[in-house]
């Protein structure tokens, strides 16, 4: 009975605990999953790398404006619509500068037989502009002209480096290679003015290219209800002599050589919404250069003057007028000379704009003579940046006598290309 | 006499402190599109100018020396962008504000997050006319973009003045919902006229026309810019015959000669109408823009 009973025990214990490893085993196998290290491995990386995808996924999300769709009603394109073909939109970007190329073609049809190029069709510049900004409030502007106006050569006409603000204050600079800012004519690029030829005054007090020289200027923009800028610069400029032929060496042109200091305070008012009125007025003192004879060198003190006026009034969308003088008086020498033009201009729609101007100017210390004219503009804008202009002007020219020149120009620009505030 | 001191000190600091709560944000603006929407956002809290009126041409409105004046004493300095209103860029430069340049917090590009259409994707030149390489910028013209120009607005006077975010947000919610309002009360209106063919002197209103179910059959300019040719008139006139176009939209500064010769010789309905807030006498406001363009167009088409 004793033995009957422990084995009834032992076969208890037995399949009791049978029983539990069957259980345990049961219960591991829903907690434990056995599989191989290397395919653990790669469900681990995958898993890993969908956890990365979608956390880009949510912060694209959150990148999106939450702004609602188009509503179904409009029956609108989910995807924006492109011109020329369904490939994502967009354009590349670039850390290029803006590069442009102006062609500025003059055909000159006169009755002045000494000028050079009567009768000719020329190439009279051609600009390729570099601009960019290179840093915050740093702007980079590198002008190289070609053609007949610098002898077919290339010239680095201007290349300058604008400090648009210095520091919080009112202040800009500029530093480098630039034409100066004296009245409204001379800054201004040529292909950009509203005639094919500087007024007389102009290129007999600024030089027949401009008034272009290398230093630095500051500007200060005052604070106050009206814009008022004033600058002010150093600069270095070598004197620019033409020789016409079977003459003595005269130099043409104001003569400046070496350093001049210039200064312009220019101010402006708004009228009303459509018409604004803006005054200046300029100077220049610098050292002359006079080569009266191979062997003579006179260096000599020259002042300029300039006082200018334009009055602008935009009657509709693309109607303009304009008038616009400017006077300047050159001293040299203990000789003052005087010149000055009134322009006057009406742009009645997109395309196309008149002008008229008179011209009246003492030639500068030491050459005698007057030029005086009066020219008849006609321009068509095709498009912002190509035109094409017929100038009318008769006149009167110190050495020459009477003048009725003919000009047909043809400007034309490819690339962004931006001026300053002119 | 201390006394006297000490309160005239008191004042004087006083009424700094209030000039300083009190001084409102300037904000700049390039067309007065921006300009309403910025009053409608910034409420009593900002005074708004815009440097180009709606009358003119926006692409070719000229720097003015007196718009730097303006630009120099901004907060905020809020453009189209798109290539629309480079101009102003010289006027920016001008004006020593680091406030507003590109990447200040107070410089806003309404263009961002709108919806663009009419992306270049193919090699451009101007034979094609003026087109705009970074899509069609005449995108206030759909009412939905106006709300991202709100908001673009209001995200730029949060930055400048974080005190009064909670009332340029509400500002700004109280917009949206007016424009969505005012935008279903359109759509109601110009429903019955959905997939007509619509021909428009320049490609302005081409956001306009998706936003309200009309289809933009052709354009008075061949191209982008480009004056209308009589051979390419001759053509439109023809076309527009044949597909029995009966709507010509054109704004007011546009030559009306062909436009004009257009109507007449399909028969068609033209309607010198805004692009621009301000463009017409009457249109002094975003929504007052779409009212009067809805009506105008409902009107012609009943």
């Amino acid at each position: 009975m004793r033995v009957l009973g422990i084995t009834l025990l032992w076969l208890m214990a037995s399949v009791g605990l049978a029983w539990a490893q069957t259980t345990n085993t049961v219960a591991g196998s829903e907690e434990t999953v056995t599989i191989p290290k290397a395919e653990y491995e790669a469900i681990k990386a995958k898993l890993a790398d969908l956890e990365t995808q979608l956390q880009d996924l949510k912060s694209r999300l959150e990148e999106t404006p939450a702004v609602e769709q188009v509503t179904p009603e409009s029956g609108a394109a989910e995807e924006p619509t492109v011109i020329g073909g369904s490939t994502a939109a967009g354009v590349p970007q670039t850390l290029l500068p803006d590069i442009s190329i102006v062609g500025d073609i003059v055909g000159n049809f006169t009755s002045d037989r000494t000028k050079a190029n009567r009768n000719d069709v020329v190439l009279r510049g051609a600009e390729l502009v570099l601009q960019g900004y290179l840093y915050p409030q740093i702007r980079g502007d590198a002008v190289v002209c070609m053609g007949e106006e610098h002898n077919h050569e290339a010239v680095v006409e201007e290349c300058f480096l604008s400090f648009l603000q210095i520091g919080n204050s009112n202040l800009s600079a500029i530093l480098g290679k630039r034409r100066l800012d004296f009245g409204k004519v001379n800054k201004i690029h040529p292909h950009h003015r509203p005639y094919v030829t500087a007024p007389s005054a102009s290129e007999n007090f600024l030089g027949d290219e401009g008034l272009i020289a290398e230093g630095a200027s500051l500007s200060y923009l005052f604070p106050g209800k009206y814009f008022l800028n004033l600058e002010v610069g150093a600069w270095r400029v070598r004197s620019h002599t033409h020789l016409p032929s079977d003459e003595p060496m005269v130099e043409i042109g104001p003569g400046f050589d070496d350093k001049l200091y210039s200064a312009r305070l220019w101010g402006s008012r708004e009228l009303s919404d459509s018409s604004e009125l803006e005054v200046g007025v300029s100077g220049i003192h610098g050292t002359g250069l006079r080569r009266p004879s191979e062997e003579t060198d006179i260096r000599d003190s020259i002042s300029l003057l300039g006082l200018d006026a334009t009055y602008k009034n935009w009657f509709s969308a693309y109607g303009r007028t304009t008038v616009q003088g400017e006077v300047y008086a050159l001293r040299r020498e203990g000789n003052t000379r005087v010149g000055y033009y009134g322009f006057t201009g009406y742009k009645w729609n997109k395309y196309w704009e008149l002008g008229l101007r008179y011209d009246w100017s003492e030639r500068p210390f030491p050459l005698d003579g007057r030029d005086s004219g009066v020219s008849f503009i006609l321009t068509n804008h095709l498009t912002e940046t190509t035109h094409l202009r017929l100038q009318l002007s008769h006149g009167s020219r110190a050495g020459v006598g009477s003048v009725n020149e003919a000009f047909l120009q043809a400007i034309w620009g490819i690339g962004p290309h931006s001026h300053p505030l002119e | 006499m201390r006394a006297y001191a000490v309160i005239f000190l008191i004042v004087i600091l006083a009424s700094s402190f209030c000039t300083a709560c009190l001084a409102k944000i300037n904000v700049v603006t390039t067309t007065e599109d921006l300009a309403d929407i910025a009053r409608n956002i910034g409420g009593s809290k900002v005074n708004v100018v815009a440097l180009a009126k709606g009358t003119i041409d926006p692409h070719m409105v000229e720097p003015r020396p007196s718009m730097v004046n303006q630009l120099r004493k901004a907060d905020v300095f809020v453009r189209v962008g798109l290539d629309l209103d480079i101009w102003a860029q010289s006027l920016v430069d001008a004006a020593r504000n680091s406030d507003i340049v590109y990447g200040s917090k107070g410089y806003v590009d309404a263009s961002v997050g709108v919806k663009r259409l009419e992306i270049p994707t193919v090699k451009l030149d101007p034979s094609m006319g003026h087109i705009h390489i970074y899509g069609n910028p005449h995108y206030w013209l759909d009412p939905v973009n106006g709300k991202v120009i709100a908001r673009n607005i209001a995200e730029a006077l949060c930055r400048v003045s974080p005190t009064d975010k909670s009332y340029f947000t509400q500002n700004y919610e109280q917009y949206a919902s007016r424009i969505d309002r005012a935008l279903a009360g359109w759509q109601d209106r110009l429903r019955p006229f959905k997939g007509t063919k619509v021909v428009t002197y320049h490609k302005s209103f081409v956001y306009f026309l998706q936003r309200f179910g009309f289809v933009e059959f052709g354009n008075v300019e061949p191209k982008p810019g480009i004056p209308p040719s009589p051979g390419h008139v001759k053509s439109l006139i023809e076309r527009m015959k044949s597909e029995k176009v009966r709507l010509i939209l054109m704004e007011p500064f546009y030559p009306k000669k062909f436009p004009e010769m257009i109507a007449r010789e399909t028969g068609a309905k033209l309607i010198v109408c805004p692009s621009s807030v301000g463009c017409v006498k009457g249109v002094t406001d975003y929504i007052g823009l779409f009212d009067y363009l809805v009506d105008r167009i409902a009107d012609s088409l009943k």
